[in-house]
């Protein structure tokens, strides 16, 4: 058998694994608690290993080395620290908001009963715009990768990757989720501690510093003007998807009370050794002077292919594809989560039964899978930016989380338009003073270089955010009682019963 | 200021050490809260 014929096996061996534990968990789903937050009951293995799965994106393990190969040493460090410190840093987020709101299911329950209507309104629109792009973006790395490397074509593999998912998802939704992000986080720790063991000791160490130091010693200074602004800036922006995400705000809700802050920082920690290990691989690209036809971004396969052989690389890709899938199914939960949670049951039809969301939840999750197939089938590499763009909203809307969960008296007002002209203040710099529109700009300013550009947009739309938010807040405070939260809550309980 | 060799190598170390740390650590819990009942 072929390469790409044990590649597509594989896959297919993987994909019915997970067909199969994900229905077979799928009979513990009796409400749509189980559907959206696993029951509430979730342990620390499973917790992490789920929170795991889900920040483990294609991303992590292509970006990673990607961003290693480009700035050297402070590209792995500020890739890993970035996205850990994102994860520990909302053990104590996730803690208060068990506390605060203990049945919310969604991030949009927070921003409904937190702030008001308009600010509602906004964050859903964004916030739904941002999992949409990212789903999309899941579902072409998927067509991509098995194209490129299994000679399947893309539109087959778009559809397989996204099939499987949906096929598990649709009907255990979270709870099928937990049993099959369980094994993709076994599988993809498994691969990543073997791969560098196993290229360091092919290549050596000593060889690769000493090439590296030779053919581009500017890769392991300490003191690179780039690399510093990388490592400085991306916690901001990894905190600020996480913040808004809502795959992490179900994982917050869904743990069981007094092991929240340890499974987050258990897999915070586990996290960062994902992006260590594989972004090392660029620097054996670095040290060796390897040629690499698909740019930087496939350094890592290319590493892998050079040393492990076409057997090794086809292991390597599945790891890259269980990472797609597992993140995948994390993100249509929590898209039709939002759509059955937010959208129906508030908008929509109020009154509906536990029993008429939960349907409308299963049935949205196919419509996600088809409007994501539909997306990604002309290869849309424009919408790609679209995902790239939405950095500057995450950004915008950190302050507003985290003080509103904190503080009694943000006023809701000024935490919206506080968020309108942040995200317009960032979006002009990430423009270099034009207004980016996917498919064209509108020319408003002349920006100089250093205030433009992605991580320059997001620092720029922060901090408009926060001193509007601060200062509006001091002028106007507008309390805000606690607890009626914890009523709702009760109000909840008593409806269901 | 270039990253002394040993750095560079404790980084690489990390990460190798760190993956197998971890998927132990969860592997460990699975079986102790599942003994124990307290899976999910």
């Amino acid at each position: 058998m072929s390469e790409g014929g044990v590649g597509i096996a594989l896959i297919v061996l993987l994909g019915g694994l997970w067909i199969y534990i994900g229905i077979r968990s799928a009979r513990r789903v009796q409400d749509t608690d189980d559907y959206l937050v696993g029951g509430r009951n979730v342990g620390v293995a499973l917790g992490s290993a789920t929170i795991l799965a889900t920040w483990v994106t294609g991303n992590t393990i292509l970006a990673a080395p990607e961003s290693g190969y480009t700035y050297g040493v402070l590209g792995v460090l500020g890739y890993a620290v970035g996205g850990s410190i994102a994860v520990v840093a909302f053990a104590p987020l996730a803690a208060r908001l068990h506390a605060i709101l203990p049945s919310g299911r969604t991030v949009g329950d927070f921003f409904r009963l937190r702030y008001d209507t308009k600010n509602y309104g906004l964050f859903l629109v964004m916030l739904i715009l941002w999992d949409l792009g990212w789903l999309l973006t899941q579902g072409m790395a998927a067509g991509i990768i098995l194209e490129s490397v299994f000679d399947l074509p893309f539109h087959v593999g778009v559809v397989l990757t996204i099939a499987i998912v949906v096929a598990y998802v649709t009907i255990g939704g979270m709870i099928s989720v937990l049993s099959t992000d369980f094994m993709q986080t076994m599988l993809i720790m498994l691969v990543v501690f073997l791969f560098p063991a196993w290229i360091y000791l092919s290549a050596g160490p000593g060889d690769v510093y000493d090439g590296i130091a030779a053919l581009s010693p500017e890769k392991l200074q300490l003191g690179d003007a780039g690399g510093l602004l990388f490592l400085c800036i991306i916690p901001l922006i990894y905190t600020g998807e996480a913040f808004m995400d809502n795959t992490f705000w179900q994982r917050a809700f869904m743990l069981r009370r007094g092991i929240i802050k340890k499974t987050f920082l258990l897999a915070g920690l586990g996290w960062i050794f994902v992006p260590v290990a594989t972004g090392t691989l660029a620097w054996v690209a670095i040290g060796t002077d390897m040629d690499l036809p698909g740019g930087p971004s496939s350094v890592a396969p290319e590493v892998v292919a050079h040393y492990a052989g076409g057997l090794g690389s086809v292991l390597f890709l599945a790891l890259i594809w269980a990472a797609l899938a597992s993140t995948m199914s994390a993100l249509l939960n929590a898209v039709s989560g939002i759509v059955m949670n937010d959208v129906y049951n508030n908008f929509v039809r109020p009154q509906a039964t536990d029993r008429q969301v939960l349907r409308v939840g299963r049935i949205t999750t196919v419509v996600l899978a088809l409007v994501t197939i539909a997306a990604a089938w002309p290869k849309p590499m424009t919408l790609l930016t679209l995902l790239i763009l939405l950095g500057v909203i995450n950004a915008a809307y950190l302050t507003p989380v985290v003080l509103g969960v904190w503080y009694r008296t943000v006023n809701p007002t000024g935490v919206f338009w506080s968020v309108v002209v942040g995200c317009v203040a960032g979006l002009l710099v990430f423009g270099g003073g034009a207004l980016p529109m996917l498919w064209f700009e509108i020319p408003v300013l002349d920006l100089p270089v250093w205030l433009s550009g992605e991580l320059q947009g997001a620092v720029v739309s922060f901090i408009v955010v926060t001193v509007g938010v601060v200062v509006s807040t001091r002028l106007w405070p507008r309390p805000f009682d606690f607890d009626t939260m914890r009523t709702w809550t009760r109000d909840l309980e008593g409806e269901r019963s | 200021m270039t990253t002394p060799y040993w750095i560079w190598l404790l980084i690489i170390v990390a990460g190798v050490v760190g993956s197998l740390g971890t998927l132990v650590a969860i592997l460990l819990t699975f079986v102790r809260e599942r003994r124990a009942g307290e899976l999910w």
